[in-house]
This record gives C-alpha cells, structure tokens and sequence, in this order.
C-alpha cells in the first residue's frame, strides 16, 4: 500500500490560515473574534487530520520515506536545490506533534486571549509560527532547514513582543531574536561547508545516501574527519541558541514575556525542540564525528541541573517553568549525545504533553488572578481552582517521573541509556558521571515541580485583591457574599480552556506507553531513520540492570516530592528569601545576565559609540559636512571676482590677452 | 622712403595701443573710456597699413577701411546708449552702473 | 633711408605718443577729444608716408571729421554733468594695476618685434604687387582693384551693418515715449 503523502496540505492550511487571518485587517474584519477564532483552529485541525492521515498510510506501508517536490528552485551550475517536502518516520512524528499540540493550544487561546484587542494578530501570527514549524521538520534540504529555522525565530519574536507596548516585552523580543541569529550564523556555515563536502544540500544526498546519489557518504570520509567535526559543531551551535542550552539560553527565561499559551506552545513544546530535531535528523553525520555527540552530552548534561538549580528558587510561575524547559531540553541532548536519538525523539513527545499542560494550568492561574504571577502572592487556591489543580498534579507528576505517567518511561529511558552505555563493554566511565548528573537533575525537578504547586494551590492566600479579569463579570451577590475573602471572585477557567488541559492531561498519563522498554514502537518506527545502523536495542538495559534503574529513577523523583512537601506543607512555607551565597547565586541565575551585559554588550555598545564619533562624525558625516562647507566657502570667494565693475571685467580681458602675448614670447 | 624694417612703425602701434588700454582701465568718464577704445583702433590701424607696406599687399588697406566703417558704425551706436544711459543722472561715471554685482 | 623721412617719421611718433597721453589725462572730456583728433591727424600723415593717399585722406574725412565731431557733440551735451567724476576711485588697485599690466603688454609686444624681422623672401612670397600696381594705375585705383575684385562681399555687409547701425541708433535716442 503506498503513502498518502499529505504533507504539503499539512504545510500549506495554516499558511492560508495566516494570509487569511491578516488580510482580515485589510478589509476591517478584524473584530469578528470568533470567525477568526474557527479559522485559526480548524486550519490546524485539519492539518491535524492531515498529519494523521499520512502517519498511518506510512507505517502501514513498506516505503521509509516519501518525497514531495513542489518545485525546482534554484539550478545553478553544480548547485541544485529543491522546494521539497520529505515525509518519514522522523518528520511524521513531529508533525503529528506540532499540530496535534498546537491545535489544542489553539482552542485554549481562544479563552485565554479573549477580549485583547490584537486577537486578530495574535492568531494570526500562531498560524504562521505553525507553518514556519511544519517547514522546518518537514524540508528536505538543509536550505529549506535553515528558511523554517529563522521563520520560527521571526514568529517567536513576533510572539513575545505581542504586547508591544511594553518595553520589557519589546526587549525579550530583540533578546531572544539576536541570541537566535548566534544559532542561524552557526547553521549557515555548516551549510556553506556541508556544500563544500558534499556538493549537494538535500538530506537525500548527505545523510541516507540515495542510490544513485553521486555524492560520497559521510562514512566515507573517516571517524572525527575534522571537517564533519566542524559541521557537526556548528549545527549544535544552531541547536544550542535556538533550544537554550548553555550559554545561550539567556533568551527564554525572558520570552516568559509573550503570553502563556505562546510559552506554551513554542517555547516549551515546539520551536525549542528544533534542536533535538536537527540533531536527530543530522543523526548520521554525528554518528561518525563521536567528539561532537561528546560536546552535544556534556553541555547538555550541564545545562540540565545548571536550569534545574536556577528553578529551585525562582519566584515566578513562568520563570520556573521556563528554566524547567531548559532543564529538560539538556536532558534531550544527554540522550541523543549518547547515541540514543529515539530517546531524545520519545522525550520530546512526551514533554510536549506535559510541558504545555503545565503551561495550560500556569495560565488559567494566571488568567483567573488577573495577571499575577508572583507565587509569593498565591496560595490556597486548591478548593476553588480543582480542575486546574489535578490537571497541574497529572503533569507535576509528569515531569517529575513517577510511574505510570509520561514522563517516567521517557525519562527513564534517557538514565537507561546512559547507563547502558556507561556499563557496556568498552564503556567509559564518563557515561556515569551523566548518569550522576542526570539522577541529580531528577531531584531538583520533582523538588521545584512540587514546590510550585505546593505554594501555589497549599496553604493560605498571601496575595491580594485579584484584579478584576477582562470579562468583568459583575455578580452583585457575590459581592456581597465576599465579606473580606479576597478569593471569591477567582473561579475556574472556562470549558474552553479546561478542555486542552484534560486532553494533554490524558496524554502525559498514557503517551508513555509507545516507549516503554517492551513495547519500544516509536524507537522501531524510527530505526531506518536515525543514524547508520541505530539499533535502539543497544541501549536497552537487561534484566535485573532495568528494574535497578526504574527504581533509582523513582526514589529520585520521589526525594525530590518528598522534600518539597515537608517544606512547604508540613511547614508554613517561608518564602523569605535566604541571605547565604548559594541562595543569591540561584536567585541572580548565576549572574549571567549580568556578566554577559559587561563583557558583551557594553563593549559593543561602546564601539558603536566610538565608531559614530570618530568614523561617522568624524570621517564619513563628517567628511561631507566639511566638504560642504568648503564648496561654499570657495563660491563665496569666487564671488568677489563679480565685482560689477565693468573697468574689472576689462582688466580680467587685458590679463588674458597678455597670457597670449607671454605665451609667444616664450614659444617664438 | 620708410626703412626697410618695420620696427619703427610697429613699436608706435604697440604704444599707443598700451596707452588706450590703460586709458580703459583707468578713467571713469564713459566718454573718455570710448576715446580710448578709438585709440585702440587706430593703433591696429596703423600696424595694418604698416604691413601693407611692408608685405606689398593692397589686403591691408582693405582691412584698414573695413575697420574704419566699423568703427564708424560702432561709434554711433555706442554714443547713443551713453546718452540713454546717462541723460538722467547727475553725473556720468562707468562704476555706478554695478548692478550685476555678486 | 633720408633724412627729412626719418626726421618726419620721429616728430609724428611723437606727436602720436603725446597726443594719446592727452586723451586719457586731461580731466576735461573736450580737450580729451581734442588731443584725439590731433591723434588721428598724425596718424593720417603715417599713412601718407606709407604711400596710401586714398586711405589717408579718408581717415581725415571720416574719422576726424564725422567721428570726432559726433564725439563732441555728446561732449557738450553732457558736458554739465561731467562734473567732479574724478573722486575717490571705489577699486583703489585699479590704477595700479593698470599702470602695470601696460608696461607688461608693452614690454611683451615690443620683445616680439624685436626679435623678429620680415625677410625679403616672405616680402617677395606674399606680394600682390602693390607697389607695381599704385605705379601703373595709382594709388586709388589700386585700391578700388582690390576692392571690388577680392573684397566685393565685405563690402556689401558692411554697407547692411551701417544701416543697421543708423536704425540702432534711431531706436536708442528716442525719449521714452508715454504711450
């Protein structure tokens, strides 16, 4: 049975969702909020349907890949690239997610983003952000990469600085945008030498060597060939800036300025994950450069308990989650630096359930508090928030990775890994150092994941009157019920909202199971496409091995838990902030910020000043203002020589005429 | 007889032509700077008939004669704007009529 | 060369040379004028000591007869306003440099007539004969030869400029009529 190959459908309903949505404005449309709100989310549903349809006709048939050329764009001499589509195991599974996700972060915005008066933008501008994903995972050259990876960077920054008024919400936008262009320059020159190797840019000819491609393989050229060695760093260099990990991941604390279903969706489940997905696509080239795959685990492994200490003690919702994000971005990246590419496919899948639902239900908080997100000022929320409450649970419990949920099987199977690896004939004990780090990282997770929920929804309310939300619902009963609680007008989110949330709440219980060690269905859907020769099964962990791992993993997420409750409900949490150093360096996220604005930006900055002092004031301005000045300084001098005297004129004549003479006494 | 050179009358010529030149330059009554300018002419006169004479050429004379009836003509027009020009005015002096100063 | 030629030659130098100093010395436009005319005679005796009667007695006829004569009419005519003009000159290098530019121009001239000489062969190269011509026919008729044989079209355009001149002049002497 052949593909049904949907995919450029999939690529092309939230483009016209987009164009459809912004020339609404053209024609002063733009309030009609619920015929825009269907649009926006029927395209994506129906790209849904889409990426669904082309799943199930590709595992059921016998092809592993199937391409889509649109058209022939560029022909130049040797150089050929195509605006094509490839649709296999790897970009099906992240267009089931991209859409899948993004639809129900679709629904939820419609409750969330009602009454702002850019709802027209703002849907818009997330059906562009969709497309620009669909292209990225979807392209089949490394070009149309690089054209998806800085359209989703344009998205996301058009996202964050959504409210445009704010000039914090401005500067995290141009923040997150330049961090990424450090990642797009890394991109392009692997490009530029991905040419030069390989005379080709399309994946048919790098990575899985097509027959009939006249184009050597990467095996051809050696292990750790400094050049594939070059490539491969710089891709990661690219994965680095655009999925936040050391040192560049200063830009996503801040894009916690967008509003919380943009948080949601491209900075916790899709964009970030652009990286994980470049790795694994690339899979090949890493396979034979191993002193890349080290790198890509060591920064990995670093910037997973470097985030999860900085959540430890943040104080904002968002922030937390954002640093969770990194967090578990780093340990995407440990999975695939040891080889294990479906592992880092499987995590991504599932932190997408639970890393948008926790999102979800930060926001419905947010939302019903009207716009606090100090949990310092939270607390006590349990009784009249109890849907977001358990939904909040299912993805703590989640991410923190206790059994039978999502995120345990994934998670597990990533210290798997590294256990495997670390224990296998001609493993390095530098397998274990991960592994300690991963175990560490484990939990400071389940710690900061519960002590978010236990301040918030535990305890007593500390905050004060919440705001009044944008619906202004004015119940003159309540009104005179509330007698002093300052909580009787937060309610539950609407239906609209609630939905998505239960939805992924199911998914991060059950998505688990399509990676278990027994039933590892996605990692045998993905073999033929990840990596020359990868065999998911030489990362799995025999008998008496695996349970030990189960076990150790749990006791982690569980002392992590188990910390987090003494403090914060046994106790009354005191959420003082505590004057020792370590405190103060969690608290300053290490001072990054800070160090990078003195080393990096005020140098620059005061270049540009000298620069416009000297070269542009001075020299180039400068230079024409003075010769500007000369040209007028000469004509007024030229100008006395129109004296109106007509003996003047004469004498000039007489001048002339004995030049003439002079000449002829000279030159007989 | 003249001489056998021409020296003699060329020098004379380019004498009195420095002298109207300086007279053109120098003298601010319109009249007296129209006299110079006749003075001009008549030194290139001369240093026409010179050659004549001394090219045996009768070209020389026409030259002569030509520039005499030009000068004739230019004369009378001459004349007449300085009376258009300076009727009306109290005194007649060529550096008040500077208006295309600048 | 003669004596009495080159005696007459030396006093008409003169008197030309003094004469044109008088045109533009005297403060008086009428004896300006008149020191032309005197400069114009002597240059009308040049020419007869060049052997051209008809053009000399034409320059008395017409140059210092018709010319000079208009001059001092419009002399006199403006006679009383050419008061004081002689202040205080607004361009006070003028003089200066006037003085110096002649003694240039003339230097420069006379250092080319110095240094060069009309050979008898270019005499010889470029000869319509004249001299030949004034002894068979006479000095008029020589001219009138050259004249109308060579120069027939000159002619004819100067006479069209002197009708053009008359009628510039007509124009320009009109009181402003108020019409």
């Amino acid at each position: 049975m052949s593909v049904f190959d949907l995919t450029p459908l999939v690529l092309l309903l939230p483009l016209l969702g987009f164009l459809i949505i912004g020339s609404l404005r053209v024609f002063n449309a733009h309030e009609h909020t619920e015929a825009i709100g269907w649009i926006g989310c029927g395209s994506i549903a129906l790209a849904f349907i889409c990426a669904a349809i082309s799943f199930a006709t590709l595992i059921n048939s016998l092809t592993q890949a199937h391409d889509t050329t649109i058209w022939n764009w560029v022909v130049s001499g040797n150089l050929s690239i195509n605006f094509g589509l490839r649709l296999d195991a790897l970009s099906a599974v992240m267009l089931l997610v991209i859409t899948g996700v993004g639809f129900l972060i679709h629904v939820y915005s419609v409750g969330y983003m009602h009454g702002d008066p850019g709802y027209w933008r703002y849907f818009s501008f997330l059906n562009f952000f969709i497309f620009a994903m669909v292209l990225l995972v979807s392209a089949d050259n490394f070009l149309f990469l690089l054209i998806g990876w800085a359209l989703v960077g344009l998205a996301s920054y058009l996202l964050i600085g959504f409210w445009y008024q704010r000039p914090t919400a401005v500067a995290a936008a141009k923040k997150a945008f330049v961090v990424n262009v450090i990642g797009d320059f890394g991109l392009m020159l692997a490009i530029f030498l991905l040419y030069n190797r390989f005379g080709t840019l399309s994946y048919g000819g790098i990575l899985f060597t097509d027959p009939g491609a006249t184009t050597a393989a990467p095996q051809a050229f050696g292990v750790n060939d400094p050049m594939l060695i070059a490539i491969t760093l710089l891709l990661f260099l690219a994965c680095a800036a655009k999925s936040a990990q050391l040192p560049l991941h200063v830009w996503l604390p801040d894009a916690m300025e967008g509003p919380t279903p943009v948080s949601a969706l491209i900075h916790a489940a899709t964009m970030v994950t652009a990286g994980v997905y470049l790795v694994a696509r690339a899979s090949n080239l890493f396979q034979y450069a191993p002193v890349s795959l080290w790198v890509v685990a060591a920064i990995g492994g670093a910037t997973a308990i470097f985030a999860a200490s900085i959540a430890l003690v943040q104080n904002d919702i968002k922030r937390i989650l954002a640093y969770s994000t990194i967090s578990q971005l780093g340990y995407m990246f440990m999975a695939e630096g040891a080889g294990n590419y479906s592992a880092g496919i499987f995590h991504l899948t599932t932190h997408a359930y639970f890393k948008a639902l926790l999102f979800m239900c930060a926001g419905a908080v947010i939302h019903t508090l009207g716009g606090e997100q100090d949990i310092r000022k939270m607390g006590g929320l349990r009784q009249r928030l109890p849907w977001t409450y358990w939904t909040f649970i299912i993805g703590g419990l989640a991410i923190a990775g206790i059994v039978p949920f999502a995120g345990f099987w994934s998670k597990d199977a990533i210290l798997g890994t590294l256990l495997a690896r670390a224990t296998a004939a001609g493993g390095s004990p530098w397998y274990l150092a991960l592994y300690a780090v991963g175990l560490g990282t484990a939990i400071l997770t389940g710690f900061y994941i519960f002590r978010l929920i236990f301040v918030v929804f535990h305890g007593a309310y500390r905050g004060g009157e919440p705001a009044p939300q944008p619906e202004g619902q004015v119940d003159v009963q309540a009104r005179q019920r509330r007698r002093g609680n300052p909580l009787a007008r937060v309610h539950e989110a609407p239906w609209i909202m609630l939905a998505p949330m239960v939805v992924l709440a199911g998914l991060s219980t059950v998505g688990g199971l399509y990676g278990t060690p027994w039933f590892d269905t996605l990692g045998s859907f993905l073999t033929g496409v990840l990596g020359n020769g990868f065999n998911v099964a030489t990362f799995a962990l025999q008998g008496a091995a695996l349970w030990i791992s189960f076990g150790v993993g749990l006791l982690a997420a569980l002392l992590g838990i188990g910390v987090a409750w003494f403090m914060y409900v046994r106790r009354a949490p005191s959420l003082r902030p505590m004057g020792n150093i370590v405190y103060q360096l969690l608290l300053h996220k290490y001072w990054i910020d800070e160090i990078y604005d003195w080393v990096i930006v005020k140098p620059i900055v005061g270049m540009g000043r000298l620069a416009n002092r000297f070269v542009e004031d001075g020299a180039l301005d400068g230079g024409s203002r003075r010769l500007a000045w000369l040209v007028g300084k000469t004509s007024v001098g030229f100008r006395t020589v129109q004296s109106g005297y007509v003996r003047n004129y004469a004498l000039v004549f007489l001048v002339g005429a004995i030049l003439i003479i002079l000449y002829y006494v000279a030159r007989p | 007889m003249p001489p056998d050179q021409p020296t003699g009358y060329l020098i004379v010529s380019a004498v009195l032509f420095t002298i109207g030149v300086v007279g053109v330059l120098v003298r601010r009554n319109p009249l007296i700077m129209f006299m110079s300018i006749e003075l001009m002419l008549n030194a290139v006169n001369l240093s026409f008939m010179t050659f004549a004479h001394y090219l045996d050429s009768v070209d020389g004379w026409i030259f002569v004669f030509l520039v005499l009836t030009v000068a004739a003509a230019e004369v009378v027009v001459g004349l007449a704007i300085i009376v258009s020009i300076f009727r009306a005015r109290r005194n007649i002096d060529i550096d008040e009529l500077d208006s295309m100063k600048g | 060369m003669n004596t009495s030629a080159t005696f007459a030659f030396v006093a008409l130098g003169v008197t030309a040379t003094l004469s044109g100093l008088g045109v533009i010395l005297f403060r008086n436009a009428v004896y300006s004028a008149l020191s032309l005319i005197l400069n114009l005679f002597s240059l009308a005796l040049f020419f007869l000591l060049l052997n051209a009667l008809f053009l000399a007695v034409v320059q008395v006829l017409i140059y210092t007869g018709a010319i000079m004569v208009l001059f001092l009419f419009v002399v006199t005519m403006l006679a009383p306003e050419a008061q004081e003009t002689e202040q205080r000159d607004p361009i006070r290098w003028q003089k200066g440099a006037a003085a110096g530019l002649g003694v240039i121009l003339a230097g420069g001239l006379s250092y080319i007539l110095f240094s060069s000489v009309i050979s008898p062969a270019a005499r010889a190269s470029t000869a319509n004969s004249l001299s030949k011509m004034i002894d068979q026919f006479g000095s008029i008729q020589a001219f009138g030869m050259g004249l109308f044989h060579g120069f027939l079209f000159p002619f004819e355009v100067t006479s069209i400029l002197l009708v053009v001149a008359i009628i510039g002049a007509l124009v320009l002497g009109r009181r402003a009529s108020k019409d």
